[in-house]
């Protein structure tokens, strides 16, 4: 992480919901383990990108760094500042500090504002308007590439890239250090979603910004961010730098998410091996006990049923796998190792080829079992 | 393809009446077919009219949507023909998977009821034929326990085995014709690999033809032999999938490929993004549909891009676009092709 404290902190961040379970009235009590002991730390002016499926906790963690969802345990510092603890004063300037861009550019911006109300209401909230506040409007949509008169406009008259980058004008109102970017672009199509990481880029380099980034989407992620936090089922598996994660996966469960990434390609899609992870991601409300990722990881050992593996390593790299991969290493090749049989897919080439070692791709029953 | 193709869609055009007179044109003159056996990827942005068009041949649209053009299936003529015949098709020779997992099975019936119900309404058969049919076809689709899954609700099951159900249905008649409209959209990158693998076993298995709407070029890359690329209603270019997406013509899809951040491959570059919007489908741009965001475009005198709408050309055996400065194919031009 170099030399300088890093902006933000988290430590062992937990976040569990109780709710009724059996029913309307039903007395049974269930856990929901959204997020299990999560920590990282970005550096100022970085970007950390935290990758991971529906239900990995990914979105837990950035409402608790944004201080929208208490955490169960564990802290946030920002710049030193413990964000769940600060009142007051204290806390006034450290919202001031963070700002948030959601997914859904039509449910976040409330259709009977105009654009400038929108884009100067924290403003109004922190009671900064003397800064300009129309001056300031107009200064934040040019900067986020919209016509400055645009501010008398209502959202239904933009776009949905348009929306976005209403929002992001609105969370830069305050000039915040850290923006928090959930799914920012998930809902824009591919020629839209282009400017808009292009206009993240623009801005982090320009203003100084540092990101906090949530994605589904490793292509997304390996174009925007600096380190990149793959998350499963609450817990951090593996992080890097985005060029050693990706080069060099660790874990087995990072090494079958990048191997599913379909790419715009069709002789390398043909070429290539995926990995067909069995079955589905388990219930946050009963974790598998020891590596949560046993259950469906091709490697796994009976040690792996039993102890939880502790994100081992130094700021550079760490993953929490009790038999990582060795750089260069496939999951194929070690399942084969293990003799394993492990459902691999590909393409026309697996189908056509047919022989894909132990594969069940040209079987008549499917992939499951 | 030398094949006779079982589904061929012929200058298809979808129009929904808008308030004032004005027409919504949805699709505005698509060609499409696919042979037996094949897998036609249909890309394109949301709006372009992509799904319409499997809604129309599917004859699933409300009926103050006015289709023409041609769908023809084995040679015969769909449009038009009574509801009462396309009942029996639907579901049947021709099936179609959608987006929503969520909301395309009925909340209130079991998964194993919603199955028996397609079995039976083109097979007829006793109920308790249907269900073990159900349990067979859920094992197919790599459903656990099918016997125990077979009785259970929609919302007990997850994204990923509510789309596998989808899909038990569609091809529980054995279809000749499987559309999958961005089925795969709302679920998780590992769910959708496992979903596309399944898709390619059935269709290696029967043989179908399959149509696999998609905005994602990475999805179409890795299981279609040839793609379509729709903008605005109408297909910009199509052909073999190697040529389409390794050698594209179109500026559209070359712009699409440009502005697309990859996951593995390549040096991480600054994006290209396409200027303006896609083209509202109440007022499409005279002429080229795309010449407003091209950054070829020549207009104004003497330029044809906004004064007429460019018809087909051929650049490679099986490979068309539609572009004012496409040039046609010479003998010359690729050596080792991809002709299928």
């Amino acid at each position: 992480m170099g030399g300088a404290a890093p902006l933000l902190v988290a430590r062992d961040l937990v976040k569990e919901y109780r709710r009724a379970a059996g029913g309307w009235g039903g007395r049974r009590r269930t856990t929901v383990h959204a997020v299990s002991g999560v920590s990282f730390a970005v550096a100022r002016g970085s970007t950390l990108a935290v990758v991971g499926e529906s239900g990995c906790g990914k979105t837990t963690t950035a409402r608790m760094v944004a201080r929208l969802e208490r955490p169960t345990a564990g802290t946030v510092e920002l710049g030193g500042v413990d964000v769940w603890a600060a009142g007051g004063d204290a806390l006034r300037a450290l919202r001031r500090r963070v700002g948030v861009v959601f997914q859904d550019p039509y449910g976040s911006l409330d259709p009977r504002m105009t654009v400038g109300e929108i884009v100067a209401e924290p403003l109004r909230v922190q009671r900064r308007c003397r800064r300009g506040g129309r001056e300031r409007v107009q200064e934040l949509l040019t900067l986020v590439g919209l016509d400055a008169e645009h501010g008398a406009r209502h959202p239904h008259e933009f776009s949905g890239g348009q929306r976005q980058r209403i929002a992001i004008a609105r969370a830069l109102a305050c000039e915040p250090d850290l923006l928090v970017l959930d799914e920012p672009v998930s809902a824009l199509d591919a020629s839209v979603r282009a400017g808009v990481l292009n206009l993240l880029a623009d801005l982090r380099d320009a203003l100084g910004l540092t990101y906090l980034f949530i994605s589904h989407d490793l292509a997304v992620v390996r174009q925007i961010a600096d380190r990149v936090a793959v998350m499963y089922l609450g817990r951090i598996v593996e992080e890097g730098t985005v060029d050693d994660v990706y080069a060099r996966p660790a874990h087995p469960y990072t090494h079958a998410l990048l191997s599913a990434a379909p790419e715009p390609d069709p002789r390398r899609e043909r070429a290539r091996r995926r990995v067909v992870l069995e079955g589905d991601v388990p219930s946050p409300e009963t974790p598998p006990p020891g590596c949560r990722f046993h259950t469906r990881c091709p490697l796994a050992q009976e040690v792996c049923a039993r102890e939880v593996p502790p994100l081992h390593g130094d700021g550079g790299r760490r993953v929490a796998c009790h038999f990582p991969l060795e750089p260069g290493e496939t999951l194929a090749r070690r399942a084969d190792a293990l003799g394993r049989a492990i459902a691999l897919g590909g393409g026309r080439g697996a189908r056509d080829g047919g022989a894909a070692a132990g594969g069940t791709v040209a079987g008549d029953a499917g992939p499951g079992r | 393809m030398g094949a006779e193709p079982v589904l061929a869609v012929e200058g298809l055009r979808v129009t929904f009446p808008a308030p004032g007179g004005a027409a919504v044109r949805a699709v505005d003159g698509l060609d499409l077919a696919v042979a037996a056996g094949e897998t036609v990827g249909i890309v394109g942005e949301s709006g372009s009219g992509k799904s319409a068009a499997m809604l129309a041949v599917m004859g699933l649209l409300p009926g103050r949507a006015r289709v023409g053009g041609s769908v023809r299936f084995r040679g015969e003529e769909l449009l038009g023909r009574p509801e009462k015949e396309l009942r029996r098709l639907r579901g049947g020779k021709l099936a179609m998977v959608f987006q929503d997992p969520g909301s395309s099975l009925n909340p209130v019936l079991t998964v194993g009821r919603q199955i028996a119900e397609a079995v039976r309404a083109h097979q007829g058969g006793s109920r308790g034929d249907a269900r073990r049919r159900a349990v067979e076809l859920l094992a197919a689709v790599g459903v656990p326990s099918p016997a125990t899954a077979v009785d259970r609700h929609p919302h007990e099951l997850s994204g990923g085995m509510r789309q596998r159900v989808l899909i038990a249905t569609a091809v529980a008649n054995d279809p000749e014709v499987l559309i999958l409209d961005e089925a795969t959209t709302a679920l998780d990158v590992t769910v959708q690999a496992q979903v596309l693998e399944l898709v390619a076993s059935i269709q290696a298995r029967t043989g179908c033809a399959v149509l696999l709407v998609s905005h994602d070029l990475g999805v179409v890359a890795g299981l279609a032999d040839r793609v379509a690329v729709v903008y605005a209603g109408r297909v910009v270019e199509h052909g073999p999938v190697d040529d389409v997406l390794g050698a594209p013509v179109h500026p559209y899809t070359r712009a699409l490929l440009d502005c697309l951040p990859r996951a593995t491959a390549g040096p991480r570059v600054r994006l290209t993004p396409i200027a303006g919007q896609p083209p509202s489908p109440a007022a499409l741009p005279a002429g080229c549909p795309f010449h407003p965001r091209c950054p070829a475009a020549v207009t104004g005198p003497g330029g044809p891009c906004d004064a007429r709408v460019p018809a087909p050309v051929a650049v490679a055996p099986g490979h068309e676009a539609a572009c004012h400065f496409v040039a046609p194919a010479s003998r010359d031009r690729r050596g080792a092709g991809a002709a299928p």
